[in-house]
């Protein structure tokens, strides 16, 4: 760490092209549109005035119909790349024609009109498509601003040349000056639009694969739902939009002269689009990772409701500028942007199919609707100010309509993550009939694993059946026995009765135990105490009365071998009573596996014989853990706060800590669930705290209405989102160094700690709402799968607060390091005028290995100056490694001085 | 998703009947189950081409697969298991894998079950045991090349992270995990002549030998940089010679109890020890 050498992001060349390039040619085909709407409105409006337009929308919208049927059945046949060149073309020659016959007459102002917005048509919607092909969501959500922002800027270009040409040449003129705007549009869509990557999977190359893209497939009902709601937004939205741009026209020609109107809008569309190209670059992308999609798609109808409900009901002439100022900035930046994106989540091959149909519909049948609005309006005798309101009344259903697409935009997301999802933690219920029919016939199998499995699934649901002991197995007659576990109902009792006699000495012993507590057979009991297998020998002696008899037989056991002992525990298991506390006791004590293990089985019968605080001790053992956990969790109330007390205490080994949150979540109560939480924010050892979480997350899954403290999750949300932005820095940082040797552990474990950030976040947030499926999303959002990985991201905008989402986002993914660094802002840490101050940053981090790992680097590099450092954060307590660490590297840095 | 209850538990059964589930908890089966998908195959259709990936791991309920070209050495009839060790070790298939006949299996994707696998310690635990078995019942395996050991006069836990990434099964370890090893583990000594672990004794703790030699029966020696009985401690198999060190020794252990310890809060080790013993099966031609 000598160096801060500036990094570099392999990625960034080719994400800036990816970029630039379509916007270079957005860019030229904005400038070539904005000349020729230009010439077009003023033309019109001077040749064939503002009345008529209501008949051009008419007409636009049944010539777009025809044009949507050639493109859809063109989609099919040609790659987007191909159409659009031959839309430009086929726009620079169709406008060069009508160019030379505008003089001829004037009804070829009509046409120009009409084919201005088939040109639009056809051409805008295939861009998108192609762009959309060679763009991942997540990269489309980051990238179409800035290529957006290449249109608005060849639109002011456009209506700038415009307005400079206008006073020079007439209006018609400037329709020659668009169809050469077009040619050279066609030259740089040749040179710079994008081509197919086979070698890069986009979104809709993954999809594509998928089952459903098969040909001829129907597409799935829920993104038919997803489309039609687009369609409604894209209509309600255009007849808005239309109403309040007829208005202001309408307006315009109320007060500018007509010789002075091409100029005037020239003018007016180089201010607008200018303030478009600064909301472009500066709102836009900061609008979309703060609000999201959602937040994106209302401001455009908020602003146009507002303005026109001033304009009906003031009639001042600065409502309807504010009206154009809305649309005028907004329609082709931020609400563009706002609506290519909510094509993201549709199944590619459905999007290419029905996306030119739906902007067709969109545009030209919502011109047309309002159009016919018009000539209602007009019909009636209606002002600009009532069409104001009525264009007022439509913004406001399109700001609803804009919030329910945002709410299936991420639910159509949700789908698109679910199909990869699996089913976690399923619970076996309670049988039926049908169930119970198929355990008695896999019981009844001759095949012993079989009837096993079906034994522990009835087991569960305490039906072990009585006649199974009579099964020829040995293993499943034990298994059962084992499953009754002193649970012996009286149909059980009175089987194993019958089987006193049996040949094996477990079945036999058990058999004893049973009757004895019946009070029959007293005289095979007696008979049992010679028995040569010592099971069943102990099974009596437990049995009978408790005297001298009795006692002798259980102190020779106890004291006998591992194998007396684990069949004396066998014994009590069979009639666990108070009077066999001290043997137990006695007999847990002896760190004998099997022998314990039989014990702590009998104490989750029975915790009341239990002394609780050795059995919390054992928790430290994984030969017994298993056992030990389930007696504390039976001990209930008793256990909890044993386990809690052991947990605050700074006492408690560390290898008991880790095992008791666990546990305690086990206990599977509102209590339990408290306790943890009360502890969550508190715990210092971060596996322990890691383990927390996780059994909190079981109870949240497991515990009906479980109330959680959601100050203290947000709380610790908040702190691990911190600490994965921290990480992800450093990680940052430290690529950028020389790489030492054995270097690549520092980064790996930097990484490794910010995924683990990730995650405990992700964890938190899920469990104050479970029903947002976080753990899911997590997989998703971490998974190498993009398409996955993208719709998780989206559906984090509608899930989290932006500030815990955009440091969150932030931190995982794949991005430039200072682009990482200003988006996280004051969770960044440093930055550090050089590698020495980096390594003493993170040597007083918080995680252990990583400042072994950094005394370590700091040794090897020699980096004298940072021996201080060494010496004063030295741990003098936790674990011995650490401080042998610090110590090795300060013995080496001072060897080498 | 289950048409019903009756179907997940015929399920649950069938897969119990998996060695390597045949000891996991009923939850944890239940899970597997309900992720399971229950296929039907036309005898001669063929599951997955030569060379292709294996993206699902078939339990054969009903009829017979076989690899093509092989139908001695490779069949799996019913409870048989095909393609673990591949969709474990994530290569593809050496040959087409064909149904022989009409053939009922239970199909879990290779990434469903590294989820559940990753969800699901006693099964990750159980499927561990099973596969260090196969590998501990095979011929001996060649001895590797030694592990570079660090020089430290005790290892730190830096040097033991860097002695435990040479070893294939923790290779791919994460470091998280690979630290919390290290940090269980301990630096033992035995003087020369010592028995260190007795015929017959399990196998509990893996050792990585730092200094000295090792014998290993009659005729095997491991020298510095050599690890012994990983693979054996998985397994709980036990010692089928003495290990007495030939000279004095100086060795890191790491015993089964830390490994599984490691395994409960880091089970994507246990995925990477997985996969580094279904590739070494796959090379020792175990059948898949």
């Amino acid at each position: 760490m000598t160096s801060a050498r500036a990094p570099e992001s392999p990625a960034a060349p080719a994400a800036v092209a990816s970029v630039w390039r379509p916007a270079c040619v957005l860019f030229a085909m904005m400038v070539a549109h904005t000349l020729l709407e230009t010439a077009r409105d003023a033309l019109f409006l001077v040749e064939l005035g503002p009345g008529a337009l209501v008949w051009v929308y008419i007409v636009m919208a049944a010539t777009a119909l025809g044009a949507f049927i050639v493109l859809g059945r063109a989609g099919h046949s040609f790659a987007p790349r191909r159409m659009l060149l031959g839309f430009l073309a086929a726009a620079a020659i169709g406008t060069t024609v009508l160019a030379i016959t505008l003089p001829l007459a004037t009804w070829v102002v009509f046409v120009l009109y009409i084919w201005t917005g088939l040109v639009a048509t056809m051409i805008v919607p295939t861009f998108w498509t192609l762009l959309d092909r060679s763009l991942h969501t997540g990269q489309a959500k980051r990238m179409l601003a800035l290529i957006g922002a290449g249109g608005v800027f060849g639109a002011i270009i456009g209506a700038g040349t415009a307005a400079l040409l206008a006073r020079a040449l007439p209006a018609h003129d400037l329709v020659t000056a668009a169809a050469i705007a077009y040619a050279l549009a066609t030259g740089v869509a040749f040179a710079l639009a994008p081509r197919p990557v086979p070698a890069v999977e986009t979104d809709a190359q993954v999809e594509k694969s998928a089952p459903h893209a098969a040909a001829g497939a129907r597409p799935p009902p829920q993104s038919v739902r997803y489309l039609r709601v687009l369609i409604s937004l894209g209509v309600v939205s255009t007849i808005g939009l239309t109403l309040g741009d007829l208005v202001f026209k309408r307006a315009l020609a109320e007060r500018v002269p007509a010789e002075q109107l091409a100029s005037a809008f020239g003018a007016i569309y180089a201010g607008l689009n200018t303030l478009g190209l600064v909301i472009q670059v500066l709102v836009t992308p900061r609008l979309l990772a703060r609000w999201g999609v959602g937040g994106a798609l209302v401001v455009l109808p908020l602003i146009m409701a507002a303005s026109s409900f001033s304009f009906a009901a003031t009639g001042a002439t600065l409502a309807i500028i504010a009206l154009k100022l809305g649309d005028g900035s907004l329609r082709y930046s931020l609400h563009r942007v706002g609506t290519e994106i909510l094509f993201l989540p549709v199944p590619a091959d459905l999007r290419d199919r029905s996306k030119p149909i739906i902007d067709t519909l969109g545009m030209r049948g919502g011109q047309a609707l309002a159009a016919l609005m018009v000539f209602g309006l007009v019909h009636i005798g209606a002002s600009s100010r009532t069409s104001a309101a009525v264009a007022a009344i439509l913004s406001a259903i399109w700001l609803v309509g804009a919030v329910a697409a945002r709410r299936a935009y991420v639910e159509a997301f949700r789908g698109k993550l679910a199909a990869g999802e699996i089913v976690r933690d399923v619970q076996i219920r309670a049988p039926d009939a049908d169930d119970l029919a198929l355990l008695a016939d896999a019981l009844a199998s001759p095949d012993e694993i079989e009837a096993l499995a079906a034994l522990d699934v009835l087991a569960r649901n305490h039906r072990v059946p009585a006649l199974v002991l009579y099964h020829p197995s040995a293993t499943v007659v034990h298994r059962a026995l084992a499953l009754l576990a002193g649970a012996v109902r009286p149909e059980v009792e009175r089987v194993l009765g019958h089987l006193i006699d049996h040949a094996d000495p477990e079945i036999r012993a058990a058999a004893i135990a049973a009757a004895s507590s019946t009070g029959t057979h007293a005289d095979r009991l007696r008979a049992a105490l010679t028995d040569p297998e010592a099971a069943v020998r102990a099974a009596a002696l437990v049995m009978l009365p408790a005297g001298s008899e009795a006692d002798a037989g259980l102190a020779a056991l106890q004291a006998g071998t591992e194998e007396d002992r684990a069949v004396l525990a066998q014994a009590i298991s069979y009639a666990p009573d108070e009077r066999f506390r001290a043997i137990l006791a006695d007999l847990v004590c002896r760190g004998e596996p099997r022998v314990t293990r039989r014990v702590l089985r009998i104490y989750a019968r029975r915790p009341g014989l239990a002394d609780l605080q050795h059995v919390l001790a054992l928790l430290a053992d994984s030969n017994v853990r298993g056992e030990a956990r389930r007696a504390l969790v039976q001990a209930g109330a008793r256990g909890l706060e044993l386990a809690m007390t052991a947990l605050a205490a700074p006492e408690t080994p560390l290898d008991v800590r880790r095992q008791l949150p666990r546990t305690v979540g086990y206990i599977g109560t509102q209590a339990a669930a408290t306790a943890l939480l009360a502890r969550l924010n508190h715990e210092p050892d971060g596996t322990a705290e890691f383990k927390i979480l996780r059994a909190l997350g079981r109870l949240s899954d497991e515990v009906p209405h479980l109330v959680v403290d959601v100050h203290a999750l947000r709380t610790y949300a908040h702190r691990a989102v911190a600490d994965a932005a921290k990480y992800a820095t450093y990680a940052d940082l430290v690529r950028a160094q020389p790489v030492p040797h054995h270097g690549d552990l520092l980064v790996k474990l930097l990484d490794e700690k910010r995924a683990s950030a990730v995650e405990r976040a992700f964890r938190a947030l899920g469990i104050i709402d479970p029903a947002a499926h976080l753990r899911a999303v997590h997989d998703a959002i971490v998974s190498p799968d993009h398409g996955r990985s993208s719709a998780a991201v989206e559906m984090l905008d509608d899930m989290l607060p932006a500030d815990v989402r955009v440091p969150l986002v932030a931190s995982i993914r794949p991005l430039d390091p200072e682009v990482r660094r200003a988006t996280l802002g004051p969770l960044a840490p440093g930055p550090f005028a050089h590698g020495e101050e980096l390594a003493a940053a993170l040597l007083a981090d918080a995680s252990e290995s990583v400042r072994c790992i950094v005394a370590y680097h700091i040794a090897e590099h020699k980096l004298v100056g940072l021996r201080a450092d060494l010496v004063r954060l030295r741990p003098e307590h936790g674990a011995p490694l650490v401080a042998a660490a610090f110590d090795q590297a300060i013995a080496r840095v001072d060897a080498r001085v | 998703m289950p048409e019903s209850d009756t179907s997940l538990l015929r399920r649950l059964i069938a897969l119990r009947h998996v060695p390597a589930f045949a000891t996991a908890e009923l939850d944890e089966l239940a899970t597997l189950a309900d992720n399971a998908t229950e296929i039907e195959l036309v005898a001669g259709e063929e599951i997955v081409a030569a060379g292709e990936p294996v993206p699902h791991m078939h339990l054969v309920l009903a009829g017979r697969i076989e690899m093509a070209g092989e139908p001695d050495a490779h069949a799996w009839g019913p409870y048989e298991v095909f393609g673990t060790l591949e969709v474990l070790s994530g290569r593809p298939a050496r040959r087409a894998a064909v149904a022989m006949a009409a053939t009922r299996t239970l199909r879990l994707s290779a990434v469903e079950l590294a989820d559940l696998l990753e969800d699901n310690l006693g099964i990750l635990a159980s499927t561990l045991r099973q596969l260090a078995r196969t590998v501990v019942a095979m011929p001996p395996h060649p001895p590797g090349p030694p592990a570079e050991v660090p020089t430290a006069p005790q290892l730190g836990l830096v040097e033991r992270l860097i002695l435990f990434r040479q070893q294939p099964l923790l290779a791919g370890g994460k470091l998280q995990a690979l630290t919390m090893l290290a940090q269980v583990s301990a630096e033992r000594t035995w003087p020369a002549g010592a028995v260190i672990a007795a015929a017959g004794s399990l196998t509990s703790e893996a050792l990585f030998i730092l200094e000295g030699t090792v014998k290993d029966g009659d005729t095997g020696h491991a020298g510095r940089g050599a690890t012994l009985g990983l693979v054996e401690t998985i397994a709980a198999t036990k010692h089928a010679t003495a290990l007495v060190a030939a000279t004095p020794v100086r060795a890191l252990t790491s015993s089964v109890d830390a490994l599984f310890d490691v395994l409960e809060d880091h089970t994507s080790l246990g995925l990477t020890m997985l996969e580094g013993l279904a590739k070494r099966l796959l090379d020792d031609g175990a059948r898949a």
